[in-house]
């Protein structure tokens, strides 16, 4: 066994002393299925960022409802703040290393979501930090609960045309019945197209609908960070076409890292153009496999054809009735530039 | 950025008895090893918090809180006085929300690089507790610290004998449950008359400690016995600090045979007098071993009823290699 002794303090593994000062981190809004775990990841590799994988914790307000939380779900909801404890704090992430890391979160149960945050901010310091936990947008209160904690933080609403959304929906529950059988009805995937309807209270009701139409998942979710957006300075908030950033990503990760007032040269553009570097771009050690979306742990690589064009017009491949987009639906991709 | 920033503190080290089983001597000695620090008893692990463990102490029939408020006020202001152990308490109250865990770490934090020993009895009457540090600290290591069923009856019926001649209505719940060990007794406010039968929680208590160690991983455990040490300290702490993988030299190993050295073993200042067993804080040098070998045949010498050790007993002793 290793020397428990021959080790060197990690003098700054403690949170922030009051008065330092951490950059408040960015967040990149967005439903899940919405290129989050690509994008997250590409912006964390800017030399002066640092992606996160999903830390799902400001849909709690401290660390023991977070613990409580990651108890119930029907998703590994521990496995991204564990990955990041353990590759911040404990110098890896293998088996041990989460196990301790583990150990330091329960530890700091009475820590505040926010507060945790602040810590692993000023571990990465002066790297800003990139959040994108796509549960942070369930509820608008989650996310006025971000802006009450960090008030300067930047966010990206990240979009995607509803169609591709929800062919991508779709695709991955089929992939998801063919790998592990029926899903549980309180999966987040059948959730996010079982909305019973397009008001934003949708999201609460217990009654699901029978029917499989993520196209009112889009519209919740987006609507959510929409009307988010409203309470915003200019200044603190910008919308990205995912589809425009994937697939000539040079120009809009430019703009970006200039809004963010980041290098916006070609090192850093380039940086960017390879998520595949991240350490949290793979599969992780026993005890925090996942952390991120299945499909982007398994190729993380930019792969610009996955953005493909897409129309509001036709009817949608999911239903067999021929229907097409709700109108609210087309209304809104339209006012984020959709056709 | 300070992501190659080394590993932070290990985490501690554990040892776990029933109370009186030498374990005061035995985690001082592990303390006084140059790579080691052993605190007192900080009863820390019965409360998820801080704010529970100090609302806890306040119904207590012992002193809880001393061995917390003495290793506060000596790693964080200096020395252990009164205007310390006042400067300690405020610490801690304005600590309250923390978990328990935590409070751990931080003390961790400023003996280190120095391993710190942690060795509450308190821990092991609950399954759960020391659950919360296995939870709160997944690779700790917990040293599993047996004394024969006869040795640690006698010292138990000796504690409770001294107490009751001091003080015969306040003996402390603790040491009543530990002569007759039995859900029952677990009224703080009741001072009935209770049989004398300590072999009931020798037996359930090392049986708590043997389930809660059996989740354990090998690597992390280790069970030691009290009279190996006593005999020969020199081989029996040797064996120790090899598996802790700390220094082994002649050094390292007298400094162990120490335990006086300590800066807890010696009675507190005012507002924190104990944090340890008495018996040790009158005595703390390392005792002389057991003159002749303890058996599991012969009748108790505390009972006049000729009764001796139950198979149970018989059986775990075994299993720790006793006769």
């Amino acid at each position: 066994m290793d020397s428990l002794i021959e080790q060197t303090p990690a003098t700054n593994a403690r949170e922030p002393a009051s008065g330092e000062l951490v950059s408040d981190p960015l967040f990149v809004l967005a439903p899940p299925r919405s290129f989050t775990s690509v994008v997250g990841t590409m912006l964390g590799q800017h030399p002066q960022m640092y992606g996160l994988p999903e830390t799902h914790l400001f849909g709690c307000a401290t660390m023991a409802e977070w613990w409580a939380a990651c108890e119930e779900q029907t998703f590994p909801r521990a496995h991204g703040l564990l990955r990041a404890v353990g590759e911040l704090f404990f110098g890896g992430q293998t088996e041990a290393t989460i196990r301790q890391a583990s150990g330091w979160l329960r530890r700091r149960s009475h820590f505040t979501t926010g507060m945790l945050m602040e810590t692993l901010a000023a571990r990465v310091r002066p790297r800003i930090v990139v959040d994108k936990t796509p549960s942070v947008v369930y509820r608008v209160k989650f996310l006025e609960r971000v802006r009450d904690l960090f008030p300067r933080a930047r966010y990206i609403h990240l979009l995607r045309h509803p169609r591709a959304h929800g062919e991508s929906v779709m695709k991955f529950i089929e992939e998801f019945r063919k790998r592990h059988g029926p899903i549980p009805e309180s999966h987040w995937l059948l959730h996010l197209c079982t909305y019973p309807d397009l008001s934003p209270a949708a999201s609460g009701v217990v009654e699901r609908s029978r029917e499989l139409d993520p196209q009112k998942g889009w519209y919740v979710l987006n609507h959510n960070i929409d009307e988010f957006f409203k309470s915003l300075p200019d200044e603190q908030k910008l919308c990205v076409r995912g589809e425009d950033l994937l697939q000539s990503p040079d120009e809009p990760l430019r703009r970006i890292a200039e809004w963010l007032g980041v290098r916006a040269d070609a090192e850093a553009i380039d940086e960017m153009k390879h998520p595949e570097r991240s350490r949290y771009a793979c599969f992780g050690p026993p005890g925090a496999r996942y952390g991120n979306d299945t499909f982007f742990l398994e190729s993380p690589a930019l792969r610009p054809a996955r953005a493909k064009s897409q129309s509001l017009d036709g009817p949608l491949s999911w239903r067999d009735d021929g229907r097409e987009f709700s109108a609210k639906v087309r209304e809104l991709a339209q006012r984020f530039g959709y056709e | 950025m300070n992501v190659d920033a080394s590993p932070p503190v290990p985490d501690p080290i554990f040892v776990l008895c029933p109370p009186l089983s030498f374990s005061s001597h035995f985690a001082a000695m592990l303390g006084q090893h140059p790579q080691l620090y052993a605190i007192p008893e900080a009863h820390l692990f019965v409360a998820e918090t801080l704010q529970e463990w100090w609302d806890t102490c306040a119904k207590t029939s012992f002193n809880m809180s001393h061995g917390l408020v003495r290793a506060v006020s000596e790693l964080f202001y200096g020395e252990q006085n009164e205007t310390t152990v006042q400067l300690a308490h405020a610490w801690l109250r304005r600590r309250l929300p923390f978990t328990s865990g935590y409070i751990i770490e931080l003390l961790a934090e400023r003996v280190y690089p120095r391993a710190l020993v942690e060795k509450s009895p308190s821990m092991i009457f609950h399954l759960e507790s020391m659950q919360r540090v296995a939870r709160m600290f997944p690779l700790a290591r917990f040293i599993h610290l047996v004394e024969h069923p006869r040795r640690h009856g006698e010292a138990v019926v000796a504690a409770i004998k001294g107490a009751v001649a001091h003080h015969p209505n306040r003996v402390p719940q603790w040491l009543r449950q530990l002569v007759c060990f039995s859900a029952a007794h677990t009224d703080e406010s009741s001072q009935e008359h209770v049989e004398l039968d300590p072999q009931q929680a020798w037996l359930a208590l090392n049986k708590n400690i043997g389930d809660f160690l059996e989740a354990v991983p090998e690597a992390q455990k280790l069970r030691v016995r009290t009279e190996d040490d006593l005999r020969d300290p020199d081989v029996g702490l040797a064996s120790i600090t090899e598996w802790l993988a700390i220094r082994s030299d002649a050094e390292a190993i007298d400094a162990m045979k120490h335990p006086e050295r300590s800066p807890y073993a010696r009675f507190g200042p005012e507002g924190a007098r104990y944090g340890d067993d008495a018996a040790f804080l009158r005595s703390p040098s390392l005792p002389e071993p057991p003159a002749e070998l303890d058996d599991l045949d012969t009748p108790f010498s505390w009972r006049d009823d000729g009764g001796g050790f139950s198979l149970e007993v018989r059986a775990l002793a075994r299993t720790f290699g006793y006769d």
